[in-house]
This record gives C-alpha cells, sequence and structure tokens, in this order.
C-alpha cells in the first residue's frame, strides 16, 4: 500500500500536535494533578505513536511510544510528575520536532533518540530521581583527603589543585570524556599525578550521574600551565578551571551571560521559525462546506433562470433573479473569505513553552496569559503577525519582567504577569501584548539613542516621555543595546513597526517605568475586500469603509450651530463637530439647504462628514497605492468602480 | 453495498482506514466522526451498516459510545485500538462490540497490506451476520447472562481427555460464555487457540482467570498439563503438545510461519495433541471466520476422538464451525451455553 500519498496530512496533523502539546505541558507543569490535561497529553502522543507507525517512521513511532508510556503512568498515578521528569518530556517534544522535520525532508531515521529513551525509561521506572550535580564554590576536603594529599606530597607531588571540567549541556559524550581525563592522568602520568577524589564519586562518573560539571581533585608535581596542556590534549571540552584547593570555584559571568544568550538565541530561532512559518493549509469546519455547497447549488438554479429568461426575453424577471444572483455571489464570497480565516490561537500555541524556557534560563518567574484565541484572522494576517509577536513577548520576559527579589523589592508580586490578548475593538482587531514588569525608561532609551546617533540631543531635548519610549521601534537600535549599553547584538522591535505598515495597521504602546508595558497592534480584520459607502463629493467618488462609519443622517443647514469657527450639530445632546469633505479633498462646496452627513468613527470621538450624496453601500475590493501616493494622508487605497473609474478610500484616522 | 462509518479522532486515520475501506468495491465508507458525540451523532442520522471505532477519543471514548449506543441502535462494531489497549478492548468487546483489529505499529509496509485486508474481511464477515449480531447484542442488553454457577460432581473416569479448543472472530465472548461453565475440579487440561496479536491474550487470560471456576492462564514454553487448568497459546506463537525424553508431557511454543494466515495456528495444536491423546482428545470449534480447525479436527476423527462445532445459532461468525460440519466431522453442533455441559459429560466417559 503506497503511503506516500499520506505524508502531507501525516505532517500537518503531528505539527497541530505537537503544538497543543508544548501548550498543555507548560499547563501540567503549573498544575500537576490536572487530569483532563494529563489524558489529552496521552492521546496526543498515542495517537502520533499510531500514525508514525502507520506511515512507517519507526524512530518517531518509538520516541512517541515512550513519551505515551511515561503519561501512561503519570496518568495511573504510578510515577509523580517532578520537574525533572518535566524537562526530559518537554526534551523528548522537542526531539519529535526535529523528526518531524527530518519527516518531511524525507529523511525520517535521521535523529537519536536512543538517550532520550532512555532518560524516560530511568525516569519513570525507579521513584528515585537523577540529581544534577553542580559543582560547590568550596571544595570541602575530608580529614583522609588531607592525609593522601600529605602522603604524596612526600613523594613529590605537591601542588594540589582542583580541576573543573565543564560541558555543553546535552554533551552524550561527557561520560567518556571524563574518564579519558582520568585515564590520562592515572596511566600516562601516574608518576606526575595522583588523584585525590572526585565529584561525584567514579561509580556515579561512569553511569553519567552529573550534569555539566564534573571535578577532580589531584596532587601533582606539574604547574597549572603544564596541566592544562595535558587536559587539552582531549577535544570536547567546553571549559577547563584549574584552581588551588582553597580557591573559590566562580563560573565566570561572561561565560554565563554567553551561555544564556546562546540558548536563549537557539530558543528564539527554534519557536520563531516554528511560529513564523506560513500557513499552507486551513482546517475548515464541515458547516462552512455545507454552507458554501448550499450556495454553489442555489447559484446554479439562478443561472438556470437567468438561461430560461433569456430564451422568454422576460425583462421583468431579469432584475428579480440577478438580484437574487448578486446576493448568493456575494454571500458566497463572504463565505470563502471565512474559510481563510484562521482562530488567532494557531499562532498562540506556541507561546506559551516559549515564553516558559525563556524565563526559566533567566531565572525569572512569568505568569503568561493568554486570552482571545478563538478571534479569527485572515490567514495572510496571520503569517506576518507572528514575528511581531514573538520580539514582544521575548522584550517582555527579557527587558520588562524583573528577577524574583528585585520584584519583591519593589513589593511587586513574585510572579511576573506577562498578557497576551486578541479581541475586537470598534473597526478593528487588536492584539495586546501587556507586562508588569519594570516599563521602558525614557532615559535610557535617550541616551542609547544619541550614542547610536538614532537621534541627536536637540531632537532629544525636544521629545515628550512617550516619544523617547516610543525610540524603541526606531530602525537602527535594539532593546538589548538599550538596557545592556552593549551595542551589536539583537534585532530591534522596528519589525513591529515594519510588520504593521505592511498589514495597514498601527500600533499603540503605553509604558509607565516600574510599573509596566502595553503594546497594542491594531489590524484590519481582513486583506482584500470590505463593505464601503460610496460618497460623492462635487464630481468625485470616494468609499468610506463601512466599518468606520457610525450612521448617517440628513439634516437642515439651518440646524447647525457654530463653536469656535467650526460648524457643529447637536445629536442627542452631544456636540457633533462637523467637518465639509470638500475642505479636504478641494472641491467647492455648494450651500445648500438640507446636507447629508456620514457619521464616523475617529479615535478621537464622533464626526460628522459632510458630502454631496451617498452614491451606495457595496463590495470594494482594496487596491493600495503604490509609490510617491502611498503615503497620502487620510486615504488607505483605492478602489476600481463598476465602470472603471478610480474612487479613493478614505483612512477616517488620518484624514483628519 | 456495505455502509460503513469510521470514527477516529485522528484525521490521518480516518484518511487511511476510509481509503482501505473504499479500496474493496463492496463497502462504501459514508461518514466519518471525530469523537465519540460526532459518532453518535453520525450513527443517528446516517443509520450505517457498520461501524469502525477506536477507543481512544476525546469528549466521549469509544466504550463511551458502546455504552450508549447498543442498548439504542445495535450495530456491528469493529474497535481499532493501539497496542497498550488490552483491557480496553476486552471490555468493549463486552459492552457489545464484534471484534477488533490492531492498529499498525510495525515498520513493514507488509503491516499495511495485510491490516487492510484483516479490516475488509472482519467488516464483510460482521456484514453476513449483522442479523445475529444485532439480536445477540439487544438480548444481551434485555437479558444480562446470570451467573451461570457449574454443578459439582464428581468424576468417575480414569482414562486422561484433554480437551482443545478454536476460536477466531467473536471467540473471547464465546469462550467467556463456555468456561465458566466448567467446575474447579473437571479431570482434564483445557488447551485453547485464540486468534488474537501477541499482548493481547494474556489479558484475555487474565479475564478468564477472575471470571471463571478453573484457572486461565496463557500459556509458556515449558509448561506441563494440569486438571482444572485452561492455557491459551500467546498471540504470535503456535502451540504445540511434545513428549520429552523422560516421556513427560510439555507445551511447546514456535515462530514457525504463520499457517492459513494465522499464529497460533488451531490446527497444529489440534494435530499435535491428537498424536498423543489419540481417541481421548476432545475438539471444540468455536465461532469464526476461515477453516483454521478443520484439518486438526479431521485429525482428531481419524483417532476416534470427539469433536463439537458451535451451532449456527449462537456462533457469531459461523465460519469454522460450518466448514467442520461440511466436511462431515462435526460429532455434535451445540448452542455455546451447552458446549460446557456436553463436555463435562465427554470427560466422564
Amino acid at each position: 500500500m503506497d503511503l506516500s500519498k499520506y505524508k502531507a496530512e501525516f505532517i500537518s496533523e503531528a505539527r497541530d500536535s505537537l503544538d497543543s502539546l508544548n501548550k498543555e505541558l507548560v499547563i501540567l507543569e503549573k498544575n500537576p494533578n490536572d487530569d483532563e490535561v494529563i489524558h489529552s497529553l496521552f492521546r496526543s502522543f498515542h495517537t502520533l505513536k499510531g500514525n508514525a507507525a502507520a506511515m512507517g517512521y519507526t524512530k518517531f513511532s518509538e520516541l512517541a511510544h515512550s513519551l505515551e508510556d511515561a503519561l501512561s503512568k503519570i496518568r495511573d498515578k504510578e510515577v509523580v510528575m517532578t520537574t525533572e521528569l518535566m524537562s526530559i518530556i518537554l526534551e523528548g517534544c522537542d526531539a519529535l520536532e526535529e523528526g518531524l522535520q527530518k519527516i518531511s525532508e524525507d529523511n525520517p531515521e535521521d535523529i537519536t533518540i536512543a538517550h532520550i529513551i532512555t532518560e524516560i525509561k530511568d525516569a519513570i521506572g525507579s521513584k528515585e530521581q537523577k540529581i544534577e550535580l553542580n559543582i560547590a564554590q568550596k571544595l570541602e576536603l575530608t580529614d583522609s583527603d588531607n592525609g593522601l594529599i600529605s602522603q604524596v606530597a612526600g613523594k613529590g607531588l605537591v601542588n594540589a589543585y582542583r580541576a573543573i571540567l565543564v560541558f555543553e549541556s546535552l554533551n552524550v559524550l561527557k561520560t567518556a570524556k571524563t574518564l579519558l581525563v582520568l585515564k590520562l592522568f592515572t596511566k600516562d602520568y601516574s608518576e606526575d599525578v595522583s588523584i585525590i577524589k572526585t565529584t561525584p564519586v567514579m561509580d556515579d562518573i561512569r553511569a553519567g550521574k552529573f550534569g555539566q560539571e564534573v571535578e577532580i581533585v589531584l596532587s601533582t608535581r606539574k604547574n597549572v600551565e603544564e596541566l592544562k596542556k595535558i587536559v587539552n590534549t582531549i577535544s570536547g571540552i567546553k571549559e577547563l578551571y584549574i584552581l588551588g584547593v582553597h580557591e573559590d570555584y566562580i563560573r565566570s559571568a561572561g561565560q554565563l551571560h554567553e551561555e544564556k544568550e546562546s540558548q536563549k538565541q537557539e530558543i528564539i530561532n527554534k519557536h520563531q521559525e516554528e511560529v513564523v512559518r506560513t500557513i499552507q493549509s486551513v482546517k475548515v469546519d464541515m458547516d462552512k462546506l455545507d454552507k458554501l455547497m448550499n450556495l454553489v447549488g442555489e447559484l446554479l438554479i439562478s443561472n438556470m433562470r437567468l438561461k430560461d429568461i433569456e430564451h422568454k426575453k422576460d425583462l421583468l424577471m431579469l432584475k428579480t433573479v440577478l438580484g437574487e444572483a448578486e446576493r448568493q455571489i456575494i454571500d458566497l464570497k463572504d463565505e470563502v473569505m471565512k474559510i481563510r480565516m484562521v482562530p488567532i490561537g494557531n499562532i498562540f500555541n506556541r507561546f506559551p513553552r516559549m515564553v516558559r524556557d525563556l524565563a526559566t534560563k533567566e531565572n525569572k518567574k512569568v505568569e503568561f496569559i493568554m486570552e482571545g484565541q478563538d478571534l479569527e484572522f485572515d490567514r495572510t494576517i496571520l503569517d506576518q503577525i507572528g514575528d511581531p509577536l514573538v520580539h514582544m513577548l521575548r522584550n517582555s520576559v527579557d527587558h520588562g519582567i524583573e528577577l524574583p527579589q528585585d520584584r519583591l523589592n519593589a513589593r511587586k508580586p513574585e510572579d511576573g504577569m506577562i498578557k497576551i490578548k486578541a479581541f475586537r475593538e470598534k473597526n478593528n482587531a487588536v492584539i495586546e501584548v501587556s507586562d508588569d514588569g519594570a516599563g521602558i525608561d525614557p532615559e535610557k532609551v535617550k541616551n542609547a539613542c544619541i550614542k547610536k546617533g538614532v537621534i541627536t540631543a536637540l531632537q532629544a531635548q525636544k521629545m515628550s516621555t512617550k516619544e523617547l519610549q516610543m525610540l524603541i521601534f526606531r530602525a537602527g537600535i535594539s532593546t538589548n543595546e538599550i538596557i545592556t549599553e552593549v551595542s551589536g547584538r539583537g534585532v530591534g522591535m522596528d519589525v513591529v513597526s515594519t510588520s504593521m505598515k505592511k498589514l495597514g495597521g498601527a500600533f499603540v504602546m503605553e509604558s509607565t517605568v516600574g510599573k509596566g508595558t502595553s503594546i497594542r497592534l491594531e489590524l484590519p480584520l481582513t486583506v482584500a475586500i470590505i463593505t464601503a459607502f460610496l460618497v460623492r463629493i462635487g464630481d468625485e467618488i470616494y468609499a468610506i469603509p463601512l466599518n468606520s462609519i457610525n450612521e448617517t443622517l440628513a439634516l437642515k443647514s439651518s440646524e447647525l450651530k457654530t463653536i469656535k469657527g467650526y460648524d457643529v450639530f447637536i445629536l442627542r445632546g452631544k456636540e457633533l463637530p462637523l467637518i465639509w469633505l470638500h475642505d479636504i479633498v478641494g472641491k467647492p462646496k455648494i450651500p445648500k439647504e438640507e446636507l447629508l452627513l456620514v457619521i464616523i468613527n475617529h479615535s478621537s470621538g464622533l464626526i460628522g462628514l459632510v458630502v454631496d450624496s451617498i452614491i451606495s453601500q457595496q463590495q470594494i475590493l482594496i487596491k493600495s497605492l503604490q509609490d510617491i501616493v502611498k503615503g497620502t494622508k487620510g486615504c488607505s487605497g483605492a478602489t476600481i468602480l463598476g465602470d472603471g473609474s478610480i474612487a479613493l478610500i478614505l483612512d477616517v484616522n488620518t484624514l483628519i | 453495498m456495505i455502509t460503513v462509518i469510521v470514527a477516529d479522532d485522528s484525521a490521518l486515520m480516518r484518511r487511511v482506514i476510509s481509503d482501505m475501506l473504499n479500496s474493496d468495491p463492496t463497502i462504501k465508507v459514508i461518514g466519518t466522526a471525530i469523537n465519540g458525540e460526532d459518532c453518535i451523532k453520525k450513527c443517528r442520522e446516517l443509520k450505517p451498516d457498520i461501524m469502525t471505532l477506536d477507543i481512544e477519543m476525546p469528549v466521549l471514548d469509544g466504550l463511551g459510545v458502546l455504552k450508549r449506543l447498543m442498548p439504542e441502535n445495535p450495530i456491528p462494531i469493529i474497535l481499532l485500538t493501539g497496542t497498550t489497549d488490552a483491557k480496553k478492548t476486552f471490555e468493549g468487546l463486552n459492552l457489545g462490540a464484534v471484534d477488533f483489529l490492531l492498529k499498525p505499529s510495525g515498520n513493514i509496509s507488509l503491516d499495511m497490506d495485510k491490516i487492510r485486508d484483516d479490516l475488509v474481511s472482519k467488516v464483510k464477515a460482521a456484514y453476513d451476520s449483522r442479523e445475529k449480531i444485532t439480536d445477540k447484542i439487544q438480548e444481551k442488553i434485555r437479558n444480562p447472562p446470570e451467573e451461570m454457577t457449574p454443578v459439582n460432581r464428581n468424576f468417575y473416569s480414569t482414562s486422561k481427555k484433554i480437551i482443545v479448543i478454536a476460536a477466531s472472530t467473536g471467540g473471547p465472548q464465546a469462550l467467556e460464555r463456555l468456561l465458566v461453565q466448567l467446575p474447579k475440579n473437571i479431570p482434564a487440561p483445557i488447551l485453547i487457540v485464540q486468534h488474537m496479536p501477541a499482548g493481547f491474550t494474556k489479558t484475555l487470560a487474565e479475564r478468564f482467570n477472575n471470571a471463571c471456576n478453573i484457572a486461565v492462564r496463557e500459556a509458556a514454553d515449558g509448561d506441563i498439563l494440569e486438571d482444572g487448568v485452561a492455557l491459551i497459546a500467546p498471540g504470535g506463537y503456535h502451540m504445540e503438545l511434545e513428549i520429552q525424553d523422560d516421556n513427560s508431557l510439555k507445551i511447546r511454543l514456535n515462530q514457525k510461519p504463520t499457517e492459513l494466515g494465522v499464529r497460533p495456528n488451531a490446527n497444529r495444536l489440534f494435530k499435535s495433541v491428537a498424536d498423543i491423546y489419540k481417541d481421548n482428545t476432545i475438539g471444540v470449534v468455536l465461532t469464526g471466520m476461515g477453516y483454521d480447525g478443520t484439518e486438526g479436527s479431521r485429525q482428531i476423527k481419524n483417532y476416534s476422538g470427539l469433536v463439537i462445532a458451535e451451532s449456527k445459532e449462537t456462533a457469531i461468525i459461523y465460519g469454522m464451525p460450518k466448514s467442520i460440519v461440511d466436511n462431515n466431522l462435526a460429532d455434535m453442533t451445540l448452542d455455546v451455553d451447552s458446549i460446557g455441559a456436553a463436555l463435562l459429560q465427554a470427560v466422564d466417559v
């Protein structure tokens, strides 16, 4: 049976599963007894295992199987969920991600899973959990240790050292390397080196029961340089410290920072790629498809009737049937557009894991809340929005949320809060990322920007706090540089600014030093087709998006009032400022007794736009303006009307 | 046209299984369901002949579906299970599912072809027996089987008899009904071949052991025969009886190639036992597809042993027993509830 035709489907379903898995694992970590999540996780691994087996992806299936076992034991309460176990399971999930990537590259067996499977087996087999070993700052020597040191000193091995080997975190060869070093000392240099003790003990070293660090206490007649030379003959050791036995072992801050940065970058890159992958296929509700089928059926009938009318030349019926057909076509278009809509939860699903990993690496405590996952967006928007959101979240964790102690000192709860919320508001869809962290310090931003030449000191003087804060969205500067004043690294928040422009959206930021930051992305719900009023101003036609319109009104010019030189109408007890579109577009105002108002939702409130007439309400296809006319204030595009003429689409927020 | 609904929470599985079924010109998949609730809804709307049911599904799992559906709409249901689901599988059979099939777990693409063939033949067999199956389920629900307490007897016969049983589709249900009828002190060992994948036979044996008076275990290589103990051949192994050098009898398991497409194969068991026990062999052929058991029964009859076939009325799939009857090898054809009494008489002669 040829299974290759199912490959795309397998990958698509597995991707979705992995997304949910990551999200649910983070939930499980916080609530280890949530039975529903446990069952759901079990089912996900179970399905992944079965599907992969059916497709012949053995290694992937084996890995999924061992994860299924782990979940099954957790579900049956035979094993307790610990941080250790959680990390292993997450590691397993990452390996599954890799595996899926290899599968899509037609190289399904090119993954190493043996070590993870062993880790999982160990973790769920015995109740004893492994202890991650970190070498202590101070070396503790027992009496017998000291005795041994004195003894060999008598033979000329007078220098006592702590040799600390540091490995890459997932180095599977660390055991072998350590044993090699020990062999070097005890065989080749047995005359010159005597091992006093090791941490952990030899049995544990052989069993690999240590983290990244191993310590060998030795006495030698050699000096530090010579010792280093000897050890460096063995490759694969990341760092080597040779300290006096009374010296403190302090991991270098630079090393720590380097480590953190590269680990962070790895995570970001990985998750960013996943988040940002374009949506090639969409899951469609059967109901939507049924509706489509019905509409197509109705259209077919209309078509038949039109043919009949052609035959009978019945012009009266023609109008009716054409009207029906138009309605059906509009409905059909609407339904198809709806199919392009994808819930933003698809993108959000990756975030909990990403935020959790970042926070863990930074030793910060973060509570991550998501809301509004059901809000649907056109898929082209979702394709673009992943990048900026990742950056915003990263900034919140990196530079927003403070370390737990700092937060406590500031009388904030130890857990930082980061929230991402998607919701509809008036005319737009909004995605808001907010945190209760340190806020954006305008002074720091100012200094970094001046230093980098983004602005001059003179310009900076004239800027308000808000304007200074907004500088983080400029190209040429990154938040990292702002905070650490270390230049060079990091991608700036200007990606937010660029993406929003591309999508025809906008963004707003509020930040208070010490309290937190909130960034709102405002987006159009769909990209291409909108409903609009066509209005006539003089001899030109303009389109006003229906989204922006509150209502229309006809009034007598005598009802107008003038306040501070502006025309105003009292609408339901409130002052409604009036603006003559003729003034804005440069057409002569013809005084009339009756005025026609289109009342719009402006960011500052309701405004009445005076037009000559309202031609129609209809669907229009937005065509973007190019080149020099692109940035025209007040215009968000143009549309081509039925007769071939062009109408500009007014953007109410920038119009006034 | 046999109409089928495929229920599974994995879109890939739904597609693969539907394609497998649709590849047969007499079968048509008329709908799919993504979870238990959806499954029940679709069954009510579309009224399929047969349904394939995944056990692990969200919202309502396979067992939940059986509990809700069997009382109101008892159609033949074939369970699709993963290797870890043995206990749940048998519970499902108990709740009224007809048969089960293991979801792909191997790494040979041959697996998929075999699974497709198995699936198609199981669906067809279930369809052929659908009225009987429906009746049985309804009967079971109306009249749940009473506690069958076997009569305690004293046995006087001195010649050592042995009972060998062959069962396939519908076997677990039939075997349970049969074995509970046997008293603890039945003076004969019982050897059973139930066509079933590896891993499931152990759980099956445990189930029976808990439900019956006799002891029931999965056979192991080297086991000796004991009266009142039923040994079930492990899935994936042939089971035979062998005389050792010291003239003792031992169970031998092997993994020689499948015969008639099955391993364990009942013919092999029946023949090896008949060669030793000769006319003291009592063979029972229960419900199942195919012909396994026929050649073995022929051998038993050659030695003048006894052969019982399950009746058409109670056999869920009247395939294997029919072959016995058609070949004139059945000494008697009995409803499964009467086979117990017949065996007790037979061992006492």
